[in-house]
C-alpha cells in the first residue's frame, strides 16, 4: 500500500454535476482542489459521458451538452481529477481510502466536500431477480451512456421522472415501449406539469417526450404497480395490478422490465464522515442535515448537491457553486458582502426551482404504499435471498430496525451491503411493524464500502518473487 | 473489434461500457446468482449499471471485475465470475 498523501486545501468526492461545478468555482477561488470520482470521465449519472459508440448513434440532446460544457470547464481548470477512483473507506479524521488505475491510495484532506449523489430505490416485486428485471436509472446509463436497447420491448414502471426520461431514450434508439407503469396517478403528473413553467428548459423537455410518447401510442398505466414477474424464454410476462382494488390486473409481454421507485441521496460517504442525518418525509429517506450551501455539523465537511436531498440536476449545479462560494466565505477568501452578491442569483433561482422539487420528490415516492402487497415468497435481498417472509417474521418477533432484522436474517450482508434491499425493508418495517420511518435506521456503514479484489490488497506479484529465507541448520 | 464471453467471439466498440457490448450480443445473464437457496437456481446479470449492485461481476483476463465498470480493449476475454 502507498503511503498516505497530504492534500492541502480542498477535496471533492463526486464529479456530477453539482461536484464537478463546485470544484471548478473553488479553483477559480485560488483553492488547491482535489476532485475524485469513480467514473473515466466526469459527468455523473445525469451528465454521463456517452461512450465513442453512443455519440454515434444517439443525436446529442440538453444532457449531452451540458455534460460537455462541463468536462470543458473541468479540463481548463486547476482541478487535479483523479478518475476511475473509488474510495472504499473514509474516518472522521477525513483519511479516504482510494482504489484508482494505479491501485491503492490514502489521501487526508484539509476539507472535504461529499458531492457522491444519489442511488435508485427499490421495492421488491415477485420475480424481479431474473436478469431480464434492471433498474430504470441503469436502462438510462445503459441507453444513454452506452447507445444499446437493453432489448426489443420494454416495459417501463415505478415512480419519478426517469420513467418518461427513459421512455424517450428508447424511442430515440429505435426500441419499443410496450408500457409505462406509473405508481402515481394522472393527477400528480399534472400537477408536476403546472409547476415546470418555473423552468422553462424543463417544460420544453417534458413537452416534446410526452408527445413522442403519444404518438408511439403507449399505453400508460396511473396509479398501478407490478405485481408479478414471470421469466419466459424470450422475455418477461408483467403483471400490472391497479392500486384501486376494485380495477382489474392485467399483463403485458417485453423482452425487459426496468423499474425503480425514485432517487435517494447517497449517504454512505456524510455517515462515515461523522454527519448528523434526518429523516426527510418530504422525500422519504434519510439525508444530512446541511444549510443551503451544503455546510454541516462537522467542521470542515460539506455536502452539496443531490448528496444533501433530492432537488434535480439544474438545483444540483446551483448548490455545486453555492458550496463553494461558501467555502471561500469560511476561509476567509471572500467577505460576507462578496459572499451575498455571488451567492444571490443561484439562490433566487433554487428557491424558484423549488416548488418543482416538492413535486417531483413526491412523484419519487409514489410507490411507497404498496409494501403490504408484497407476497411471502418474493425475494426481498438479492444477494443473500432472504424472502419478505424472513423480514415480517423477524418484524413480528420483535426486530424494530434494519440493523437488526439484518442481523438476524442475513439481509443486507451481501456483496450490495444492502444498497437493493434496504427501501424494501424499510417499507416493510413500516407497514407491518408500525414503526416510523426515521426509528427504522439506515444500515450501519463499514469499510470497505465495496468488495475489494485481493489483488488490489496484495498487488501484482510472482510466486518467485518472494525471497524465501533459507531453512535454519538443524 | 473484438472480444469473447465464455469463449464465443462477438462484436464490440473500444471504450464502450462491457455491459452495452454483452447485452447487444444478447448475454443478459452473466453468471449464476450466488445464493440459490430454497430450489432457486437463477442467473444473474446487470441489474443497477452504475456499479452498486455487483451483480455483473465478471472475469476480464482474469481478474475480478464489474461489466458496468469496464471498458471494452481489444481481445478481452470475458467469463462468468463462478467459471472460477
Amino acid at each position: 500500500m502507498t503511503a498516505s498523501e497530504h492534500r492541502p486545501d480542498i477535496t471533492v468526492a463526486g464529479a456530477g454535476v453539482s461536484g464537478t461545478t463546485c470544484a471548478v468555482a473553488l479553483s477559480r477561488h485560488g483553492f488547491a482542489v482535489t476532485l475524485i470520482d469513480d467514473q473515466p470521465d466526469a459527468g455523473g449519472q445525469v451528465f454521463r459521458a456517452p461512450s465513442p459508440y453512443a455519440r454515434e448513434k444517439i443525436r446529442a440532446d440538453q444532457e449531452r451538452k451540458k455534460g460537455d460544457r462541463i468536462r470543458k470547464h473541468l479540463a481548463a481548470s486547476g482541478v487535479d481529477h483523479r478518475r476511475a477512483t473509488r474510495i472504499w473507506g473514509l474516518t472522521g479524521r477525513f483519511e479516504l481510502d482510494l482504489l484508482g488505475p494505479d491501485g491503492m491510495a490514502q489521501l487526508r484532506a484539509e476539507r472535504l466536500v461529499i458531492a457522491n449523489g444519489a442511488v435508485e430505490r427499490f421495492l421488491p416485486a415477485p420475480g424481479w431477480t431474473t436478469p431480464r428485471v434492471i433498474g430504470l436509472a441503469g436502462a438510462s446509463i445503459l441507453l444513454r451512456g452506452g447507445g444499446t436497447l437493453p432489448g426489443r420491448s420494454i416495459v417501463l414502471a415505478g415512480s419519478g421522472p426517469l420513467l418518461f426520461s427513459v421512455a424517450h431514450q428508447v424511442l430515440a434508439l429505435g426500441g419499443k415501449v410496450a408500457a409505462i407503469v406509473s405508481s402515481a396517478g394522472l393527477g400528480e403528473w399534472i400537477e408536476l406539469g403546472t409547476k415546470l413553467y418555473r423552468d422553462a428548459g424543463r417544460l420544453l423537455e417534458a413537452t416534446r417526450w410526452m408527445a413522442q410518447i403519444t404518438a408511439a401510442r403507449i399505453p400508460i398505466h396511473y396509479h398501478a404497480r407490478i405485481s408479478d414477474i414471470q421469466n419466459l424464454e424470450d422475455g418477461v410476462l408483467v403483471t400490472i395490478c391497479p392500486k384501486d382494488r376494485r380495477k382489474s390486473s392485467s399483463t403485458v409481454k417485453a423482452s425487459i422490465l426496468a423499474y425503480g421507485d425514485g432517487l435517494k441521496p447517497t449517504t454512505l460517504l456524510s455517515r462515515a464522515a461523522g454527519a448528523r442525518h434526518e429523516y426527510d418525509p418530504s422525500g422519504d429517506y434519510f439525508k444530512p442535515v446541511t444549510d443551503t450551501a451544503g455546510r454541516t455539523d462537522v467542521t470542515n465537511l460539506y455536502v452539496t448537491g443531490d448528496a444533501a436531498g433530492i432537488e434535480g440536476a439544474e438545483a444540483s449545479r446551483l448548490r455545486g457553486l453555492l458550496t463553494a462560494h461558501a467555502i471561500a466565505l469560511d476561509t476567509g477568501r471572500i467577505t460576507k458582502a462578496g459572499f451575498d452578491s455571488l451567492a444571490a442569483p443561484a439562490l433566487r433561482r433554487l428557491q424558484k426551482l423549488a416548488a418543482i422539487s416538492v413535486t417531483m420528490r413526491r412523484l419519487m415516492r409514489s410507490g411507497h404504499d404498496c409494501a403490504l402487497a408484497i407476497p411471502e415468497s418474493t425475494i426481498l435481498c438479492r444477494c443473500e435471498r432472504v424472502m419478505a417472509s424472513a423480514a415480517r417474521q423477524a418484524v413480528a418477533a420483535g426486530a424494530r430496525d434494519v440493523n437488526q432484522v439484518k442481523a438476524w436474517t442475513r439481509c443486507g450482508m451481501g456483496p450490495c451491503q444492502g444498497r437493493s434491499c434496504e427501501d424494501g425493508l424499510r417499507q416493510i418495517l413500516i407497514e407491518t411493524g408500525g414503526i416510523s420511518p426515521q426509528d427504522t435506521g439506515i444500515f450501519t456503514v463499514r469499510a470497505p464500502f465495496f468488495p475489494l479484489p485481493l489483488s488490489a490488497i496484495s498487488g501484482e506479484f510472482d510466486y518467485d518473487d518472494i525471497p524465501l529465507p533459507k531453512a535454519a541448520p538443524l | 473489434m473484438r472480444l469473447t464471453f465464455k469463449g464465443k467471439k462477438l462484436e464490440a466498440h473500444k471504450g464502450e461500457p462491457l455491459t452495452a457490448a454483452l447485452i447487444r450480443a444478447g448475454y443478459l445473464a452473466l453468471g449464476q446468482s450466488r445464493m440459490p437457496g430454497q430450489g432457486q437456481r437463477g442467473t444473474c446479470g446487470a441489474f443497477c449499471f452504475m456499479g452498486v449492485c455487483q451483480e455483473c461481476r465478471v472475469i476480464v483476463d482474469g481478474k475480478l471485475a464489474q461489466a458496468c465498470r469496464t471498458f471494452v480493449e481489444t481481445d478481452m476475454q470475458v467469463l462468468p465470475y463462478d467459471r472460477l
